[in-house]
């Protein structure tokens, strides 16, 4: 499946298009044992029945889709307590990568 | 020895904390009383077994603190439901336990109230007790269910005071003092988590950071609050942290013991953290070997250091190793447990643990420079090939540093021409399509031809037990499977 958004597109991206690339992210890269109509903005990792090794792999996966570095601040449980919530950080965290 | 670091504390700044809460070293006499108090008035006499059902958080320490205090014999474990104790695990109470005291519910978040135990320490009678099972003890002990990952499960049966003067030696090789501050990721309820780690931290006076049930980003959420500067983690936590980690955080030292940690994940941690010291122990004998931190690292790396006062090694002949260097271990120490007991509190005679006064450990070991020891793996998971000991760990960590493996397993298959098929199941990472045949081409690269193993089969995950260690019955069956690949293919994608 074609990328939902590569690293070029994520100037213009909005929280909903990186909501969407996370769920080919998880159902692609990742396998998670999860139906994609089951995933949605309010899932968590919990939800997910990700342990700590799966989401070592999504970290990995987020940054090289999106070409930034999480920092270890961003690296709580309230970043990864939904969907949305990561999307918002990947958000912030592109923002800040294209601002000069 | 516990009394007295209890009753006049070695730091009164020191703490114990929990995501929740923390309690001051000098507030700690008074809550033990208290909580003793208590189960005194719930009904427990003097001698008594009870069954401890803990969580990584303070009041479960504390109420165990109390029961080791008072001279209960006590035998610690999971609560009903979580961890290892999943629903569905096999985890029968032993019938000379005559009450299971438990943390009320332990998943409620929030603080608790630790002045009045009752509304966190419930204590009800165990359905499983039998009065004519063992009578109480004059002398207290520890019972500790090990499951190994080969064997049936059995309690090992130690005495507190062993257990404790065990912990003041480990206490003293990793000079643990109030100057400390302990991150605790790993279980108080098991042997590595207990006496090393936990109990030989509260001998020291250092501060402590229990972690229930921690996971990478809760571990680096509690480090940011609780800023450790020791850490005890288990080899494959290490892992998480050194590939979770997008930063270096310095630590005085990090301590792990169990499987080999890879050359690549222990020089990684190095850099991250700082020095990363190599222990070995177990349930039986406790923590008998450890390195410390005026070791080089490349010491610390390939041994475990030196024994514990008291302690005696020897290396003895194994029958299929070459190399005469390289031997099954035996251990001696003063702080030894008792035996093996059943569900009633009957000794076992297990004649494969001991050769007359020696326990046999099962591992494959060498002597190191100055007095050190090499694990090489497990006795009992190695093979003989072409003449020359392939210690399935050895393989295991070369095939760990193989691209886009994610876990792996080997097993001993049937017997073939050249002796026994050596099958190793591996896991990928998310999203990687390689095949056996590239990863095999891979390994080749890394190991001698005599260690490839005769197959390498991708699986979409290894067989667990409920606590969490591979299961290397369910592997040495898929492997003995290898002949049928119709079979396999069934038992690995849906065993």
């Amino acid at each position: 499946m074609a990328a939902v958004m590569g690293p070029k597109a994520h100037g213009q991206s909005d929280v909903d298009t990186i909501l969407a690339a996370l769920k080919e992210i998880l159902v692609d890269e990742l396998n998670v044992a999860v139906p994609i109509e089951r995933i949605d903005a309010s899932s968590s990792l919990q939800d997910l029945n990700m342990d700590s090794v799966a989401m070592i792999e999504l970290i990995s996966a987020v940054e090289a889709r999106f070409d930034f570095a999480f920092f270890d601040s961003d690296l709580v449980p309230s970043t990864f307590a939904s969907l949305r919530a990561l999307s918002e950080v990947i958000a912030e965290r592109s923002r800040s990568r294209t601002q000069p | 020895m516990l009394r007295a670091a209890l009753r006049s504390p070695p730091s009164r700044t020191s703490v114990i904390a929990d995501a929740h809460q923390e309690c001051g070293y000098a507030e700690m006499p008074a809550l033990v009383d208290s909580i003793q108090e208590h189960l005194a008035q719930c009904g427990i006499q003097p001698g008594e077994c009870l069954t401890l059902e803990l969580a990584n958080t303070v009041p479960s320490a504390l109420t165990m603190l109390a029961c080791l205090d008072a001279g209960y014999s006590i035998m610690p474990m999971p609560i009903e439901g979580r961890g290892a104790r999943a629903v569905g695990s096999q985890f029968p109470m032993a019938r000379f336990s005559r009450w299971v005291v438990t943390l009320k519910d332990a998943d409620r978040a929030g603080p608790r109230d630790l002045r009045t135990p009752s509304t966190y320490v419930e204590v009800r009678a165990n359905p499983e007790y039998d009065p004519s099972a063992r009578r109480p003890d004059d002398d207290p002990r520890l019972y500790v269910r090990t499951s190994g990952s080969l064997g049936a499960a059995k309690l090992v049966a130690r005495f507190q005071s062993r257990l404790f003067a065990n912990a003041r030696d480990a206490r003293e090789r990793l000079r643990l003092g109030p100057s400390h501050r302990v991150a605790l990721p790993i279980p108080i309820f098991a042997a590595f988590g207990l006496g090393p780690a936990f109990l030989a931290s509260v001998l020291g006076g250092a501060s402590i950071d229990l972690q229930d049930q921690s996971n990478l980003l809760r571990y680096l959420e509690r480090e940011r609050r609780f800023v450790p500067n020791v850490a005890f983690v288990t080899p494959s936590f290490c892992e998480i942290l050194v590939r979770g980690r997008r930063a270096p955080r310095r630590y005085e030292f990090m301590v792990t013991g169990g499987d080999r940690v890879s050359r690549a994940t222990f020089f990684r941690s190095e850099e991250l953290h700082g020095p990363l010291i190599n222990a070995y122990g177990c349930t039986e004998m406790g923590f008998v070997f450890s390195g410390d931190i005026d070791m080089p690292a490349e010491l610390r790396f390939r041994t475990v250091g030196r024994p514990l006062p008291g302690v005696r090694f020897r290396i003895v002949e194994h029958p299929d190793s070459s190399d005469p260097a390289v031997g099954s271990l035996q251990i001696q120490s003063p702080h030894a447990f008792e035996g093996y007991v059943d569900l009633d509190g009957v000794a076992m005679r297990l004649e494969k643990a001991f050769d007359q006064e020696w326990y046999c450990a099962a591992d494959l070991v060498k002597h190191g420079p100055e007095g050190t020891l090499e694990v090489l793996g497990r006795s009992d998971l190695s093979v003989n090939r072409n003449g020359l000991l392939l210690a399935f760990a050895d393989l295991e960590c070369a095939l760990r540093e193989v691209e886009d493996i994610e876990e792996v397993g080997v097993a001993a298959g049937a017997d073939s021409i050249r002796g026994r098929k050596l099958v190793a199941f591996c896991a990928l990472r998310g999203g990687s399509e390689r095949s056996e045949a590239e990863l095999r081409a891979d390994l080749s690269s890394r190991v001698p031809p005599f260690a490839v193993p005769d197959r390498i089969r991708v699986v979409p995950r290894l067989p667990r037990l409920p606590n969490g260690k591979v299961d290397r019955r369910q592997l040495a069956a898929w492997a003995q499977m290898e002949n049928h690949s119709g079979a396999l293919q069934a038992a690995t994608h849906h065993g």
